[in-house]
């Protein structure tokens, strides 16, 4: 994942559940000389909070911009489908790495055309 | 017909003495060579218990190399079997998520480690307690999740079958090598059989994703992961980081870097799954397993004391009871009819 112009993460997620995967996940993406340049806050849940409590990422970019990324409990996420008529699809690692990758080609593209 | 032994003499005789001189020496280098392999084996010595049991008469492998379901010359297959055997002789390990971590970092925080391990070591062997003193078997190793989520599987749900008698054994006709009863090793077809069905059911399974280190106790001691906590994941209350003063290498900038990459996620403890808190909860019992010990103790006495005042409370009251009676009856001086007893007495 290209991490050259990301400052912050900032993520929430019970290990014990297997929809806070992907956050955990993007945590071992990142480069080993990364905790000297992005401010990462991890917050670890119980397990008692794996079934009930939602994992979240959000990244933040040197030009502002923010991503952010929530993953519902299976339970909750049903009853989401339900109400809503269609089901939701929730975001995986690739999702995400792309997402990131695509920002810092626009963000290097600016930087090379301004010098 | 003469007997056959005459024969062999009569060729050895009409065999000429070079030709019976080099078939003596092949026969004695055979018997070197076969004298060099025994000892250069490389097939493992068959296990006490192998060499006890009886061998049965269905068995069609040596007993040092059965028939696996899952081919015993990859490396992934031994790696299943060595964390098999860690799961089952290891009562506590706690699994951390590193997050690239350099070479640097790991040695730095491994150095760390076993010193703080050696230390406790050493408080202990001072207190007479050298039984206790584990701080060399406590070990920090990377794992591959994909091959330690099926030998946590075989390790919590295979219960191999009771071995039957050999005499059962003999009645019985087996199809093929590989659905022979006796075989029920950890790569045996009969444990992989077993444990398939079993897949994604344990509750750590869901912590099996991404870079994973564990760090295995060769016992449950409170005193020790304590210890490994404070240098691992230390956390202000109950677990403090050794100061800079008592231990400057703890805070060298390879160690503080490889420790902000390290992330507790949780613990099994003989068996039971623990998250982050309950594996500081197990940490913080006070004293150890003494301690706990120590603490059952005196509640069990306090509870004795307090059956035994209960139950002779009653017998004393009626004592007293008694007693002042007779004091009164003694002072009134009259002769009495009922219910004297203790005058009777006198």
């Amino acid at each position: 994942m290209k991490t050259t112009y990301l400052t912050s993460l900032s993520t929430t997620l019970s290990p014990f559940s297997p929809h806070g995967k992907v956050a955990r996940l993007v945590l071992s993406l990142l480069p080993a000389d990364a905790r000297s340049r992005i401010a990462i806050k991890t917050t670890l849940l119980p397990r008692s909070s794996a079934l009930t409590s939602p994992a979240t990422l959000e990244l933040g970019f040197k030009d502002g911009k923010k991503m952010q990324w929530r993953w519902e409990p299976k339970r909750r996420l049903k009853e989401q489908h339900d109400e809503e008529g269609r089901s939701q699809d929730e975001a995986k690692l690739k999702d995400v790495v792309e997402e990131v990758e695509r920002h810092w080609r626009g963000l290097k593209r600016k930087e090379e055309l301004a010098g | 017909m003469p007997p056959r032994i005459r024969l062999r003499i009569a060729r050895q005789e009409c065999l000429p003495p070079l030709r019976s001189e080099s078939l003596r020496s092949s026969q004695c280098s055979y018997a070197t060579a076969a004298a060099a392999a025994a000892a250069a084996a490389t097939t493992p010595a068959p296990s006490i218990s192998q060499m006890t049991s009886p061998i049965y008469p269905t068995s069609r492998h040596s007993s040092a190399q059965p028939p696996s379901h899952r081919p015993p010359e990859f490396r992934r297959s031994q790696l299943l079997r060595s964390y098999v055997s860690l799961l089952q002789s290891t009562p506590l390990i706690l699994i951390f998520q590193h997050n690239n971590l350099k070479a640097v970092e790991w040695t730095a925080i491994r150095r760390e480690l076993a010193l703080a391990m050696r230390k406790l070591d050493q408080s202990m062997m001072a207190d007479g307690r050298e039984s206790g003193a584990v701080g060399t078997g406590v070990k920090l190793q990377i794992i591959q999740t994909k091959i330690f989520e099926p030998a946590l599987r075989i390790a919590e749900f295979y219960k191999p079958p009771p071995r039957s008698s050999p005499r059962a054994l003999r009645n019985m006709t087996i199809p093929s090598e590989k659905e022979d009863p006796t075989l029920t090793h950890a790569l045996s077809e009969s444990a992989y059989n077993a444990v398939l069905k079993k897949k994604g059911r344990h509750p750590l399974t869901p912590l099996l994703t991404g870079s994973l280190a564990l760090l295995t106790l060769p016992t449950v001691s409170p005193q020790y992961l304590k210890a490994a906590l404070q240098i691992l994941a230390p956390e202000k209350p109950g677990f403090p980081a050794p100061t800079r003063k008592a231990n400057p290498g703890y805070w060298d900038p390879a160690v503080q870097d490889g420790l902000k990459k390290l992330m507790l996620l949780g613990a099994r403890v003989e068996g039971k799954v623990f998250d982050m808190d309950g594996t500081r909860w197990v940490g913080g019992i006070d004293g150890g397993m003494e301690g706990l010990r120590a603490q059952l103790v005196y509640m069990l006495q306090g509870f004795g004391a307090g059956i035994t005042g209960a139950l002779e409370s009653a017998s004393r009251s009626l004592y007293f009871t008694m007693e002042s009676r007779r004091h009164m009856l003694e002072g009134e001086g009259k002769p009495i009819d009922a219910g004297g007893d203790a005058p009777k007495r006198e």
